[in-house]
Formats: structure tokens, sequence, C-alpha cells
């Protein structure tokens, strides 16, 4: 069975009444859902917040998805526009906290990865947030072009040039921190 | 290796950022106290106006009474504690607090369209989900939201630190207080 499949399957469970099934979908997107609010530039504490309404709201309105859809990008479209206006009302009430969040990194993980981690999340908190998306969308949930398109409400033709900006931005931010701590 | 393609290599090898460890039960435990999957299911057009048209009788007829029977509104103070799971009605909207396991649901039946602010001693409770509501903006202790659509409920899920034993909750609309109410949580 796909995980397309499975996914419909967790949804048509839930929407008959089997809260537990939704357990199912946590499973397989908590993470990616997690990864793509922190790399956005959310605190730990928020992120867990803001994933949490994530995923309310998803359950609340899994009546609304159209099964001629891949259920992946109905949730991650969801995900991206709550986790954008989380921020944005967060940033109004408080000034985001610039503390950066990474994996915990295992004993094995080599300082030099933690560093290129650093590296890049700084990297992606100096573009603008329509960059940061299509960096986030592309290489973090692993989006095709037309499934970009779709969870970032856009043409297909623009997420690809905004794609490539974004890549030449963040080369350039990259850039810049390394002549910045030279 | 060409730059972009060393950048992408970077970007791919990146490692995802752990969730913590209770969050998957908190979403679960929000889940099972939210009333079920497509619990904001919309009408079909005809039946939404038919829907709407009631509500907006119905939101009538209640500030008919409000304003000409009973011009002084009854505001519930903090004063009295009530138990966990009452009513409290004023002109601009009715709160039902309710519990459902170890949460607790603030339920909003909006009366008329408006700005809504609900405050709640951040000390006693933290905020676990909002539900119904457009474009909430929340903080600490405080949500914020407008009402377009009065035949929608909101629900507010929170969470009671463990050694609450009672939860102050102040609804204001248009910024001005409607509701005051002390709930105890034991």
């Amino acid at each position: 069975m796909s995980e397309d499949e499975k996914d419909r399957m967790c949804v048509q469970r839930c929407l008959s009444g089997d809260a537990n099934a939704f357990e199912g979908i946590l499973e397989r997107y908590e993470r990616p859902i997690y990864n793509a609010i922190v790399r956005m530039g959310a605190d730990r504490e928020d992120a867990r917040d803001i994933c949490q309404q994530v995923f309310i709201k998803v359950y609340l309105h899994l009546d609304t998805y159209d099964p001629a859809r891949k259920f992946f990008s109905w949730l991650y479209r969801i995900a991206m526009n709550e986790a954008i206006n989380q921020m944005k009302s967060q940033r109004a009430s408080e000034p985001l906290s610039r503390n950066l969040i990474y994996g915990h990194p295992n004993p094995e993980q080599n300082l030099e990865a933690v560093e290129q981690e650093r590296e890049i999340q700084t990297g992606l908190l100096a573009l603008e947030m329509k960059y940061r998306l299509s960096i986030i969308v592309s290489y973090f949930l692993q989006l095709s072009y037309e499934e970009a398109a779709h969870v970032l409400s856009l043409p297909e033709k623009t997420v690809k040039s905004r794609l490539f900006t974004a890549r030449q931005l963040l080369r350039e931010a990259l850039e810049s921190q390394r002549h910045a701590s030279r | 290796m060409h730059p972009d393609e060393e950048l992408i290599a970077r970007l791919q090898a990146m490692p995802q950022a752990e969730p913590p460890s209770d969050l998957r039960t908190a979403i679960m435990d929000s889940v099972r106290a939210s009333g079920g999957a497509g619990a904001f299911r919309r009408p079909a057009r005809l039946a939404r106006r038919v829907f709407l048209g009631g509500w907006a009788v119905a939101a009538a007829i209640i500030l008919i009474f409000f304003v000409i029977a009973q011009p002084r509104t009854e505001q519930h103070s903090a004063a009295t504690m009530a138990p966990l799971s009452a009513s409290y009605r004023s002109e601009a909207l009715t709160l039902e607090v309710s519990r459902n396991g170890s949460l607790v649901k603030l339920g909003l039946i909006p009366l008329r369209t408006g700005s809504i602010t609900i405050e709640w001693d951040p000390k006693s409770a933290e905020l676990v989900a909002i539900s119904g509501a457009e474009a909430a903006s929340s903080s600490k202790g405080r949500t914020t939201f407008t009402v377009f659509d009065l035949s929608r409920r909101v629900g507010i899920v929170l969470r009671p630190r463990p050694s609450a034993g009672s939860l102050s909750v102040r609804v204001l609309s248009e910024k001005r207080e409607v509701i005051r109410a002390a709930v105890d949580l034991n």
C-alpha cells in the first residue's frame, strides 16, 4: 500500500469517528512539519505550539480534503499557511526569538556538521519568507515543482524562478557569513 | 561541483529538527477532545444561507431582548466561583466552559460580529488549540480573533497547570469586557 493510500485510509477512519487513526498521519508528518516550522524561523517553544495548532486544524478540516489530490500536499498547504499566520501574530506580540534550534546533535555528529547546519539556518533566516519557503518546500519537504506550486498557491513558473533566486540569495548570505567570520 | 549543486547537496544533508517527545501525545489529546474530524463542516450554499438567516433572526431577537427588555446586562463576577461546566451569557456572545479529560474547553457562540478577545491567567492554564476562528492571534494568556460569521462556533482548548485550583477568564467584545468568570478546576 502506498503512503498516499495509507493517508486516505486514515482520513476515512477519522471521518467515520475513529480519532485514534489520526496517529497514523502524525507518525508520517509530525517530523517533517515540525522541521519545516523550525526552518521557517520559529524557536523550539513556538514550533511546538504552531505544530500542535497545525495538526488540530488539519483534523478539524479533514472533511474538506479532496481525495483527488495527494493528501500530503493538502496537509503541507494548511501547515505552511497556518505557520505563517501564527508566526506573523507572534511577531506582532513579541519579537521573534533569534535563538536557533537544531536537531539534537548525536554524539557521532561531528562539530563540522553542526557548524554547517548553523550556517545554513542563519542563511535561511536572512532570506525573505517567500524565498525561505521555496527552499523549505523543495529541499526539506522534498516536493516537486508541481506539488510546491500547490502548497504555496503559486504558478509552477513562479516557484521555479523563486527557487532560483532563493538559492542565489542563500549562497550570498553564506558567503557574507564566511567573510564576517574571517 | 557547480555551486548550485553544492548548495543543494548541503540543504539535502541538513538533519531534521526533532519534535519534542511529548508533542504527539499532546496533539492526540487535543484531537480526542475536539469533537470529531470535520467538526467545522460547512453546509451547502443554500443550506448555509438558510442556516445563516436563522442565526441572523435569532441574533436579532436576542439583541432586541437585551437592548430593550434588559438594558442592564448581567455580568458574571469573579467573586463567585463557578463549577467546571458552566454557561455565561452576554449581549455579544455566550461562553460555555466544559471539561474534556484533562483539558478545559471554552466554547464561544457569537451573537454579533466584531473582534473578540479572550484572556486567562497564563499561570493557571496554557493554550492547546483554537478552532473555528479565522486568523486568530495568540500570545501568552490571550487570544484575539474577529467574528465574521455568526454560524461558526469558536473553541479554545486550554490545559490547566497541575497546581492551578481555579481559572479566571475574561472575554472582551470590541475591547469592552462582557464576561468575567472564575472557574473551579477541582
